[in-house]
């Protein structure tokens, strides 16, 4: 069982953020539609329904595994399971001072494999008043972590020096 | 109508009666002339009874100038009584009719009298409606003042604790309106002076960060999110 889930992994763990799943999960549907809806099994024919770049890591993943992918059954069963296991992924959510590049985005989502664990994806907003740092929202929680939250709680405690300063 | 002119008309008919009967009388005697002077005429040749005919010609003309007369006579009597009946007629009616204008003259003078009387009963009438009116409106303005009076001070009274408590309420609204304010205004300068550092932030450590600041800023946010058991 342990050795079917980590089949998965590396398809898992290039899954980053919230609208990397949303398009994943949207080309795996769309996948799925066309295997249902094409006739002799022509798997090519069905893989050219989405991305290069989709087809090359379910292609790697098979390879990988040695599995058949003209097999009906061990293709069905790996999207279905596939599908449970992007459900179960755990969204953090942060709000952020810029918009992050895609290697910033590797970078914060190989922070949190390794320091926080597998199966979290981001979803990412930016608002710039937050200055620096991160809001990091997850499961309800909710924690400020920005410049514009420290420098707040600076001021509080030296109000009075610094209206005196400024008068 | 008087009797006076009954009589006067009684005799003109009377007189026009015996003028027809005289020019009657005349008219057959004229006739008969005619008649005998004719016979006279168709038995000419005899002296004698010339005699007899000239003699009842002059006796037939005397006897109308007799009837001629006594007509005359009847006539001018029947005028005479006629311009006497007119003459009392005249007079009657002339005292009549002064007699009437002294009656109307009276009638028109007591008339005045009594309309006078009547003017004068009016005026004493009304001048004592008016007094009654001007009476009564007296006590009502006289009440309606005092009722005004009475309701003012009542209404004075209230005024004066209503406005009491209106100050008061305004007071304390006022009051807490100096609060809300100076605090608005104290959060005003603080929002300020927040503003102020939030826009110094942004052009000193905005730019002043690098990306691999920023990055490592989230990465340190994230551990202290997990130091703080969030993601639990």
């Amino acid at each position: 069982m342990k050795k079917d889930v980590l089949i998965y992994y590396d398809l898992i763990t290039s899954l980053k953020t919230t609208q990397e799943v949303e398009s994943f999960v949207s080309e795996i549907d769309t996948l799925m539609f066309e295997f249902y809806n094409t006739k002799g099994l022509l798997i090519h024919k069905v893989l050219d329904s989405i991305s290069f770049g989709t087809v090359g890591k379910i292609m790697q993943v098979f390879l990988k595994n040695n599995l058949d992918i003209h097999n009906k059954d061990t293709f069905v069963n790996f999207f279905q399971t596939l599908k449970i296991l992007i459900k179960k992924l755990k969204v953090i959510k942060l709000v952020l001072a810029f918009d992050p590049t895609r290697r910033t985005i590797e970078r914060l989502h190989n922070f949190v494999k390794e320091n926080i664990g597998v199966g979290y994806v981001l979803d990412i907003e930016v608002y710039r008043d937050v200055l620096g740092g991160a809001i990091v929202i997850f499961n309800g929680k909710y924690k400020d972590f920005t410049l514009k939250k420290n420098l707040e709680e600076v001021y509080k405690s030296r109000k009075n020096e610094i209206l005196s300063n400024r008068i | 109508m008087n009797i006076e002119s009954l009589i006067f008309f009684d005799l003109v008919i009377t007189v026009f009666i015996l003028v027809v009967a005289l020019i009657a009388v005349g008219y057959y005697f004229w006739r008969y002339a005619k008649k005998a002077s004719g016979k006279i005429g168709i038995t000419e040749g005899g002296s004698g009874e010339n005699a007899d005919l000239s003699q009842a010609r002059e006796k037939a003309i005397k006897m109308i100038d007799e009837a001629n007369n006594k007509a005359l006579d009847i006539i001018s009597k029947a005028t005479l009584s006629t311009d006497t009946v007119s003459e009392t007629f005249k007079q009657e009616m002339s005292h009549t009719s002064s007699i009437q204008i002294k009656e109307f003259k009276k009638a028109t003078s007591d008339f005045a009298k009594i309309y006078f009387q009547v003017l004068q009963d009016l005026k004493a009438k009304n001048i004592e409606v008016f007094q009654n009116i001007s009476k009564d409106i007296e006590v009502n303005t006289t009440k309606e003042i005092t009722n005004y009076k009475e309701s003012m001070e009542k209404l004075t009274v209230l005024s004066q604790e209503e406005v009491k408590k209106k100050i008061d309420t305004d007071y304390a609204v006022l009051k807490k309106e100096m609060e809300d304010y100076k605090n608005q205004e104290l959060q005003k300068i603080e929002s300020g002076i927040y503003e102020l550092l939030e826009n110094v932030s942004k052009l000193v450590l905005g730019k002043a960060l690098s990306l691999s600041e920023h990055e490592e800023l989230i990465e340190k946010s994230l551990k202290e999110a997990k130091k703080e058991g969030i993601f639990r």
